[in-house]
């Protein structure tokens, strides 16, 4: 039956949503193994963040070879998005505002959602991440690098041919949303800092301006986690 | 040439009809999911607090006939829960109307619905499925089928846009 309904292949489209679903069944294991892990009584603090740390590697490296699968099968296939819209220099000069708004967005949001809904302590990171170059490479180099050029790359790119500007943002940005599993109450606004991002890319023609806005952003919330 | 460009359009009408007929499964398969998240997130909303009280009780019997029950505590953790648990159920419901939403558009935007329903789907079952890890296994049959019935609607979706436009053109 499966044979049958796909006969001629996959499209990008399919091929990057059965990669996204790759990447959350990964994270779902890991983050019931990560559970487990935290609940054993015996875990002390310095154990569970060395333990969390190797599950987060464990996830980027399934991650970033599952998106660089993507790339290589969609390399003959893929058409790049016409340029002919793109103002990559109203683009770079949007990268400093536009990471400041998102960061803003971001903390109120869940100001917001911690004081006034007051969600159990366990849905927070049980540890924040410490300053040090592993904090550096896995969560704001990997996922800035990693997520942009899956989100607002390959699938946008496998998109925009078959929808509108708009359409494109909309669907990358819910992918990018839902595919934080580990953190659902952050999905609304993850929603909407992806639309953001998406709509920088359509600007700027290419995913530069996102990568780095993407890391600036992960660079200051790590700092204001240690900070708190 | 007239015998052979109708005989070529006659099949590309059956296709496109084929197609609209896929569509219009798609349509039937997110609405009905979407009615299906709200009654069952809805009954689901009215019973929570029963059900917090039941595995409260669950758990101090476990503790055995001697245990000291913090009342004050006790109390603290079930309106955590419970308030937990309703934000949960709501997202689930407006989840939802989004599918109902979804299914009623198919016509208008073909890709962009069924595309954000195969995402949305897949995106809900993980979610949940790490929130209640006993749900994974649960109907995972027909989870499997809906999530190939609508990957169908999206490469559906992509050939009759394509050849809506190329009509249009």
């Amino acid at each position: 039956m499966l044979g049958q309904a796909f006969r001629g292949g996959l499209s990008p489209i399919l091929l990057g949503v059965l990669t996204f679903a790759a990447m959350g069944v990964t994270s779902l294991i890991t983050g019931l193994f990560a559970h487990g892990l935290l609940n054993r009584a015996t875990t002390d603090a310095v154990t569970w963040r060395q333990q969390a740390r190797v599950l987060v590697l464990a996830v980027e490296v399934i991650d970033t070879a599952l998106v660089l699968g993507l790339w290589i099968s969609l390399a003959k296939r893929r058409q790049e998005a016409a340029p002919n819209e793109a103002r990559p220099l109203v683009a770079w000069l949007l990268v400093t505002p536009l990471s400041g708004v998102a960061l803003g967005i971001n903390v109120v949001y869940h100001y917001v959602l911690q004081s006034y809904l007051q969600l159990p302590s366990w849905w927070e990171t049980q540890e924040p991440w410490d300053l040090s170059v592993w904090t550096l490479v896995l969560v704001c180099v990997q996922p800035a690098l990693v997520e942009e050029v899956f989100f607002r790359r390959l699938l946008y790119d496998a998109l925009l041919p078959h929808a509108r500007v708009t359409a494109t943002i909309c669907i990358t940005s819910v992918t990018f949303g839902m595919a934080h599993i580990g953190a659902p109450f952050s999905i609304p606004v993850l929603i909407l800092l992806g639309s953001g991002l998406g709509y920088l890319r359509w600007l700027a023609g290419s995913i530069w301006p996102c990568i780095f806005v993407h890391f600036l952003h992960n660079v200051v919330v790590v700092l204001l986690e240690n900070a708190r | 040439m007239g015998t052979s460009d109708s005989g070529s359009s006659g099949l590309g009408s059956h296709a496109q009809s084929a197609r609209g007929k896929q569509l219009s499964q798609a349509r039937g398969t997110l609405i009905a999911i979407g009615i299906l998240t709200i009654v069952v997130n809805a009954i689901f909303f009215y019973l929570r607090p029963g059900q917090i009280d039941e595995e409260i009780q669950k758990e101090i019997r476990a503790q055995g006939p001697g245990a000291v029950v913090n009342k004050a505590k006790v109390d603290e953790f079930k309106d955590t829960a419970l308030r937990t648990i309703r934000i949960v159920d709501s997202v689930g419901v407006g989840l939802g109307i989004v599918f109902v939403a979804l299914g009623a558009f198919v016509y208008q935007a073909p890709v962009l619905t069924t595309v954000l329903g195969l995402v949305l789907y897949v995106g809900a079952a993980l979610i949940f499925g790490l929130m209640n890890p006993q749900s994974i296994a649960q109907g995972v049959v027909i989870k499997v089928l809906i999530i190939v019935g609508l990957a169908k609607a999206v490469q559906s979706a992509l050939a009759y846009q394509k050849e809506a436009s190329r009509e249009s053109a």
